[in-house]
């Protein structure tokens, strides 16, 4: 090894220590942090509704079934099969545990039966792991239980489900890696950018080319999906729509990134670690806590699981937009927020003026 | 007298001229300019001198708006002034021509004034080629013609001749010329003042960010006498 040229390594790690810093002390920090998100592969903290079948369910039954369910699942109360179905549908449960009256009554027969939607295709195997527990444990009741499992709205298969949630996350790619090395890469006009028009013009003609292309993949992606016979609306304009305003709301955080950061190594890498966040702490694939309680707290906070989980409902399942209207505003608060980050750091970049 | 409105207007036309008023920049404890008092009349070709680091770029950069002063004012005239940088500003991807029309579009100049420029600055030959895969010389040719294209009454050139070899110099210098006798402006920061001597109309010295000379000039001063007295 020449020396000199050591040397010359030593003198780059002097000037670009903050760089070097994330990506090689912060990185890995935040990579073994996100391990520990991962507790089990029983899906024990998936959220289940148990609610009564009818009137006559008295509350000691229900606390007892959701207490046999407990090791399996997260059981959460709901007051009528009805309100719970609603949250089946809107992913807030993954699956709807009715309890029929009469468990501790002896000689009586009771049914215990767990629906699932068809369209959660990764609960659907899953959830036999909660029918199987109850079976086993409903002999300490005096009654005869009996425990069905039924799978409510149409069935897909898995590679329909992984094709509805992907839509979602090939914009997200796009958009922490594609589009800040595009527009990194021209980086060197921005000053006569600046002069003869405006940054904000720039930035407008690519929202403008990037809305174009963007439609032209989820089309390309949608062509693909029908000609492997899959049954999925890519064409859902509500479906569009959520895919259209997550995908702008990412490019406009990593753009503010990007700019931020001033073009910076250290950016780029903030950029690819927030795709891997959210690839990561979205749960596109699983139903939330399907590996622990605490990925399914970080789920609530992202807004591209709420994105997955509408766009899932619409084009997949068939369900009305009308059930998401909390979700579809907070997507809309999002991308506001994201363009006022966006613009924030335009201003800071051109208030820094040129590099000194 | 004039009536009062007429006062009120004459005070709200923009100025013909940029001018600079007590200009300072500071950065992080450096001071790249110092109380910087400036006028750039229409019409002349402007040089600004000066030693590495005597605030050139820094000046023009506050003058385009890219930068703001720490403290004085910069009057502008109205209109879009052209600017040629010290590191080529060009689309990379785009071949030539490309970066030509993109930057014309945004002017009303024309394709006879596009055509002009182009052969003026010897961009013909490789109109077809992407700009990212140009020698550096062509890329500061390409820098220069994309300040003109949209024929703005003030252009400031930072570097010009930098990278050029003597025949694109002096093609270089022949059109910056030519464009001042129409009664446009440039103003050319440079370290090839003999390249533009005879054409020059005013001399601005920059060192260590205060001007040490600022006067019209025409062919027959010595300015590299000048120069080497005020800076040496």
């Amino acid at each position: 090894m020449d020396a000199s040229l050591f040397q010359k390594e030593l003198f780059w790690l002097r000037r670009n220590w903050r760089a070097v810093a994330v990506v090689f002390l912060l990185a890995p920090v935040l990579f073994g942090v996100a391990t520990a998100s991962f507790d089990r592969t029983v899906p024990q903290d998936v959220p289940v509704a148990v609610a009564p079948a009818d009137g006559a369910v008295t509350e000691d039954e229900l606390q007892a079934v959701a207490g046999l369910a407990r090791t399996v699942s997260a059981p959460r109360s709901y007051d009528s099969p009805e309100a719970a179905r609603t949250a089946l549908d809107r992913e807030r449960v993954y699956g709807v545990l009715t309890v029929g009256h009469g468990l501790y009554e002896t000689g009586a027969n009771v049914t215990l039966s767990l629906a699932v939607d068809g369209g959660m295709v990764t609960y659907v195997d899953p959830s036999l792991a909660v029918t199987g527990t109850l079976r086993d444990r409903a002999g300490v009741f005096p009654s005869t239980v009996t425990v069905e499992r039924q799978i409510v709205g149409a069935e897909r298969t898995l590679p329909e489900f992984l094709f509805a949630t992907g839509l979602v996350y090939l914009l997200a790619i796009y958009a922490f890696t594609y589009v800040p090395y595009h527009l990194a890469r021209e980086r060197r006009v921005f000053d006569r950018v600046r002069v003869e028009s405006s940054l904000w013009a720039l930035l407008a003609a690519k929202a403008a080319l990037f809305a174009a292309l963007g439609a032209a993949a989820v089309a390309s992606m949608g062509l693909t999906g029908a000609a492997l016979g899959y049954r999925v609306s890519v064409a859902d304009p509500v479906a569009l729509g959520v895919v259209a305003l997550t995908g702008a709301a990412l490019v406009a955080v990593s753009l503010g990134v990007t700019f931020a950061t001033r073009f910076s190594v250290a950016g780029r890498f903030v950029n690819v670690a927030l795709l891997g966040a959210v690839v990561v702490f979205s749960n596109p694939v699983y139903p939330t806590g399907f590996f622990s309680a605490v990925r399914r707290t970080i789920a609530g906070w992202s807004p591209v699981y709420h994105a997955t989980v509408v766009v899932r409902a619409v084009a997949l399942k068939g369900l009305s937009p009308g059930l998401f209207t909390d979700r579809l505003l907070l997507l809309v608060g999002v991308a506001v927020a994201a363009g006022c980050w966006l613009a924030a750091s335009v201003v800071a970049y051109e208030r820094r003026g040129r590099d000194a | 007298m004039p009536d009062r409105a007429e006062e009120v207007n004459r005070d709200r036309e923009p100025p013909r001229e940029i001018r600079l008023d007590g200009v300072s920049r500071r950065y992080d404890g450096v001071t790249a300019l110092s109380g910087v008092d400036l006028r750039i009349e229409a019409g002349d070709l402007h040089a600004l001198v000066g030693p590495n680091g005597s605030g050139k770029s820094t000046l023009l950069s506050l003058v385009l708006g890219l930068d703001r002063p720490t403290s004085g004012t910069i009057s502008r005239p109205e209109g879009r002034i052209g600017c040629g940088f010290q590191t080529p500003s060009v689309y990379p991807d785009l071949t030539v021509d490309e970066n030509l029309r993109v930057f014309a579009a945004m002017g009303d100049a024309g394709d006879d004034w596009l055509a002009r420029v182009r052969a003026g600055l010897g961009l013909g030959e490789v109109r077809s080629r992407v700009a990212a895969d140009l020698s550096g010389g062509y890329q500061r040719l390409l820098d220069v013609a994309l300040a003109f294209v949209r024929r703005p009454a003030f252009v400031l050139l930072d570097e010009p001749l930098d990278e050029l070899d003597d025949a694109a110099r002096e093609r270089v210098v022949g059109f910056v010329a030519d464009y001042c006798e129409d009664d446009r402006t440039v103003v050319v920061s440079t370290h090839h003042l003999d390249a533009f001597g005879p054409s020059l109309d005013r001399l601005t010295v920059l060192a260590d960010g205060d001007v040490r000379f600022d006067e019209r000039v025409d062919g027959s001063d010595d300015y590299r006498a000048i120069y080497r007295d005020l800076v040496d």
